[in-house]
């Protein structure tokens, strides 16, 4: 488990993180969400070492991350534009993550590589932008790091590359220990992947919560109630996070799962009920709304 | 954690990352150590005796090729792969994607220090010990390891080690304080020579603003610590120092403490290098004000100063608008560099009016001496003694100490310090009244208000050890009367004069020349030239120093001395060295009677029948050469007259004197012209002056 323990940040100005304390599960897939500058490349910095923090700390598995190779070990930091050695090939570099890193798999990469046909002689420098992204995520996946910190790596991979990644993501979180922390401004994007999310904004973390509990537990209720008495009624017993009403039709999101909601409101006799998923973008605005801010600046 | 054997392919991996600066290094290495050696002892062998002690030169030279002494392609090369070993070896702390994927590493900054600065050794250290090697081969060849020679060539090559350590950390630590790379290059510039230019400054502006400056302080604090001043001087004087026997141990261990400072304070810095200046000018952005200050006040007095160098006539003036034209500038650049953003020169406003107010205060209390610095006469009660010399010293005496290496300075000799120093305190308040009257000794030799001033210096020893110094213009007359005085004490008259200072074994030969410029070779025994030389030091004694001013020699006599320092003339292969202007006067009786029992006698004027042709020049800007050309009907400007009648032969001849001496203090007469004579048997003429009348 990864701890962030009253975390601080400021550039000059900037207070990029703010006394964050926050964990993040291992064996899960993490998404860390936020609108440009919130703070999640810092953070995935943090976490990953690269920085160091103005006041906390940063835990892997109960050890301080800070110029603490052991704990290093355990992380992988894939940063938004992956560095490559002027003129190095993928056995290259292939071969230097393995110098840093005790655990890595060069069969794995030889074996994913080739799926991927990267030619492991030519230079990276000639690769696309998408190509080296795919190299830096095979490298970010071999050194069996227990946490792979990816920096909006899903950026500039194609439709089927993305699936694949994610599929890569799967298995290795089959096979062992694995926690993919995915920092994006997307919503959608991590939606179908991320098993847990946290919504970073003005380096303050909002919310960290599982998706499958977001979900279960936030509904959108659209119903036609016989007289507003009874309106005002449902509204006081549900725990209401937004609420708008067209002519007569109400709309409400509200936390409780669909069976309890769908009770609460027949017991007001509705003339038309019915309770739908929230999208993740959507759980997001209403958590946030009730949070106090203003969601259309945070989120896209 | 990471094993050791990584270490070693980390810094493989690292050094093949920078293969274009070890392909460099090497070629560099390589061109400048043994292919340069081969060419120069090449050269040296051509233009040398080629005799044992011709060899022994050479081989005295040969440690100065492993380290660049003296040589300064190898020198500065090492310097410049030093900044690039440094600067190439740390820039991915200045690029946000390279410190991410170093720093996310399981490595902690300390690895990584060990493998960039390991690598970075080994780029250097791998060409630079094996070229060296072949080097020292190449010696070995043309057989000039003999005696400790091998010794100092290790010694050369560990003084080049030394020398490229204190400047790779140097520069090191400037890339941990700076978050660009560009920045980093010129910050490793400015710590490699921040304190000479400091210092620098301290001598050069008190010489531009102060009248009574003294520059050539012997022993002062300044001039100590310059040679520690800053990593280049101590860089160049530690590669200097490796190849002399005796070595410095002193500048050895300085330079060693020097380039482990150096380290340390990188490594400190490293320890806090904040990853978020990556692409900022600065790493640490509340150092940017200090830097902005400590940069632009000396900067842009330098800047001033260099400006004035430029031969600016009214030069005061033009250093203080420059001074100040600069700070302002270097303000605005500074803060460019900074923000890379025009809008944004103008910003840190309190730093740039510091910086130019500074700059201002410093002007201000120089140009009106606000300290009294000028005016400054040390009270009698703290005064223990004093001593003088004169400028115009340096053409009438040639002191043997200075013939190479001008180590000889009379100011600091003991003989001539007098405790009894009334006349020379009055020389000085005279000094100082001619201070104040504008007659200092940068306008004796420009301004004619000042033409019978000149320029003296002189010592004020304190009662507390410290020497004062100072420059003054003094009247000539009154200059010659005080010497005079001094001369009286037989021991300041020995200090004085040259020939005391001589070791007569030393001296190889001896010739005299008279009023014919035709060195006349005196063929003495040991015995008969000691016998000459003690005679003289007796007339020298006895001499009347208003003499030797106003009167002009009969000749003079010149010594063939040892050459003491042989690596001073290599190519020449010169192993003695002539030492002239003994002047022999009319009183010195003794001299000139012994001259005569061997033969000499020193003639006093040219007999006409000597005389093949004269051709008199007029000096065409003086009043009486105006009247020389009236005189001579057929003169036409700037051509010489051809004189062909006896009659007016005979009346130059009469005029002309032994003029090479211009008497003890200058200005023995004023030429109204000058004269071409060739003498019979001569191809080419001697040239008199014509004395103005008096």
């Amino acid at each position: 488990m990864i701890e962030l323990k009253n975390l601080d940040k400021t550039f000059q100005n900037v207070h990029a993180i703010d006394h964050m304390n926050a964990s993040i599960k291992e064996g899960m897939i993490f998404g860390l969400v936020g609108s440009n500058g919130a703070g999640k490349s810092t953070l995935l910095r943090l976490i990953a070492g690269v920085l160091m923090p103005d006041k906390g700390q940063v835990l892997a598995d109960g050890i301080p991350v800070s110029e603490n190779p052991a704990a290093k070990e355990k992380i992988c930091f894939l940063s938004d534009t992956p560095y490559f050695f002027p003129n190095a090939s993928a056995a290259f570099m292939r071969d230097y993550y393995a110098l840093a890193y005790p655990r890595f798999d060069c069969k794995l990469f030889n074996t994913l590589a080739n799926k991927l046909n990267i030619d492991f002689s030519r230079k990276l420098n000639t690769f696309s932008k998408g190509m080296k992204k795919q190299v830096s995520i095979l490298l970010g996946i071999c050194t069996g790091a227990d946490y792979l910190l990816c920096d909006e790596t899903f950026d500039g991979l194609d439709p089927v590359m993305r699936q694949a990644v994610k599929s890569l993501f799967a298995s290795e979180l089959m096979k062992r220990d694995f926690t993919p922390v995915i920092a994006s401004h997307n919503l959608r994007e991590l939606e179908d992947i991320c098993d847990s999310i946290g919504l970073i904004h003005n380096g303050k973390l909002l919310l960290t919560e599982e998706l499958d509990h977001l979900k279960y537990h936030v509904h959108k209720i659209q119903c036609v109630l016989p007289n507003e008495a009874l309106e005002q009624q449902l509204i006081k017993e549900l725990t209401v996070l937004q609420y708008e009403k067209t002519g007569s039709l109400l709309l409400l999101t509200a936390r409780g799962t669909k069976e309890s909601l769908l009770q609460c409101v027949n017991r007001k006799n509705p003339v038309f009920a019915e309770v739908l998923p929230l999208t993740l973008e959507e759980i997001f605005i209403s958590e946030t709304e009730v949070a106090g801010y203003d969601i259309k600046n945070i989120i896209l | 954690m990471t094993s050791k054997i990584s270490y070693f392919k980390f810094i493989e991996a690292d050094i093949r990352n920078r293969g274009w600066l070890a392909a460099l290094t090497a070629v560099f290495t390589f061109l400048l150590m043994p292919v340069y050696t081969m060419i120069t002892l090449d050269t040296m062998k051509h233009q040398s005796s080629g005799d044992g002690q011709s060899l022994k030169w050479i081989s005295e030279l040969f440690p100065q090729m492993l380290n660049g002494t003296g040589r300064r392609p190898l020198s500065i090369f090492i310097l410049v792969i030093a900044v690039l070993c440094a600067v190439s070896g740390f820039a991915y702390l200045h690029s946000r994607e390279k410190q991410d994927f170093y720093h996310g590493m399981p490595l902690s900054r300390m690895q990584w220090f060990t493998i960039s600065y390991a690598g970075g050794l080994l780029i250097f250290l791998v060409p630079y010990l094996l070229f060296g090697l072949c080097t020292i081969l190449l010696g070995y060849a043309n057989g000039l390891m003999t005696g400790n020679i091998p010794l100092l060539c290790v010694s050369a090559l560990l003084g080049g080690i030394l020398g490229f350590l204190i400047c790779y950390h140097v520069s090191i630590l400037a890339m941990f304080l700076t978050g660009r790379i560009v920045t980093g290059v010129l910050a490793s510039l400015v710590l490699l020579v921040y304190g000479t230019v400091i210092l620098s400054l301290f001598d050069g502006l008190s010489d531009q603003f102060f009248a009574t400056w003294y520059n050539g302080m012997p022993t002062g604090f300044i001039d100590k610590l310059q040679s520690y001043s800053s990593p280049a001087l101590l860089y160049t004087k530690v590669l200097r120092v490796s190849t002399a026997s005796p070595s410095s141990p002193v500048l050895i261990i300085c330079s060693v403490i020097t380039a482990v400072l150096f380290l340390g304070a990188a490594l400190f810095v490293y320890r806090h290098y904040p990853a978020e200046a990556a692409e900022n000018a600065l790493a640490f952005r509340s150092s940017a004000p200090v830097i902005k200050v400590l940069i632009t006040i000396p900067t842009s007095l330098f800047l001033g100063m260099f400006i004035i160098s430029l031969k600016f006539y009214g030069s005061v003036r033009w250093l203080i608008i420059t001074s100040i034209l600069a700070a302002v500038l270097l303000c605005m650049l500074i803060e460019f560099i900074y923000h890379r953003d025009l809008a944004k020169l103008l910003s840190g406003k309190a730093s740039s009016g510091i910086s130019v107010g500074a700059v201002i205060v410093i002007l201000c209390i120089l140009q009106f001496d606000l300290f009294g610095y000028d005016s400054y006469l040390p009270p009698e009660r703290r005064l223990d003694n004093m001593s003088v010399y004169a400028d115009l010293f340096s053409g009438y005496f040639t002191y043997p100490e200075n013939i190479y290496s001008l180590s000889y300075d009379q100011l600091t000799a003991k003989n001539a310090a007098f405790t009894d120093y009334a006349p020379l305190y009055q020389l000085a308040k005279d000094g100082i009244q001619n201070v104040q009257d504008k007659i200092t000794p940068k306008t004796v030799d420009y301004e004619s208000s000042s033409y019978n001033y000149l320029s003296i210096s002189v010592r004020y020893g304190m009662k507390n050890g410290r020497d004062i110094y100072r420059r003054y213009a003094v009247d000539r007359t009154g200059l010659l009367n005080t010497l005079s005085k001094l001369c009286e004490n037989k021991d300041y008259r020995r200090e004085l004069f040259p020939v005391f200072h001589l070791d007569k074994d030393d001296v190889l030969k001896v010739s005299v020349q008279d009023l014919y410029y035709q060195p006349m070779s005196l063929p003495l025994s040991r015995e008969q030239q000691n016998e000459l030389l003690e005679a003289y030091e007796k007339d020298v004694l006895a001499a009347d120093i208003a003499d030797l001013q106003y009167e002009s020699p009969l000749g003079e006599l010149v010594l063939e001395i040892s050459n003491t320092y042989p690596e001073q003339d290599i190519y020449a292969g010169e192993k003695t060295a002539q030492l002239g202007q003994f002047y022999i006067y009319k009183s010195y009786t003794g001299t000139l009677k012994l001259l005569h029992d061997y033969g000499i006698t020193l003639r006093e004027k040219i007999a006409p029948e000597d005389v093949t042709s004269i051709t008199y020049y007029p000096n065409i800007d003086g009043q009486d050469d105006l009247d020389a050309k009236a005189y001579i009907k057929d003169y036409t400007s700037g051509a010489g007259i051809t004189i062909t009648d006896p009659a007016k032969i005979g009346q130059i001849l009469k005029k002309i004197d032994y003029d090479e001496c211009s008497g003890i203090l200058g200005s023995r007469q004023t030429a109204a012209g000058s004269v071409e004579i060739i003498l019979a048997g001569q191809a080419y003429p001697n040239v008199y002056i014509i004395p103005e009348a008096r």
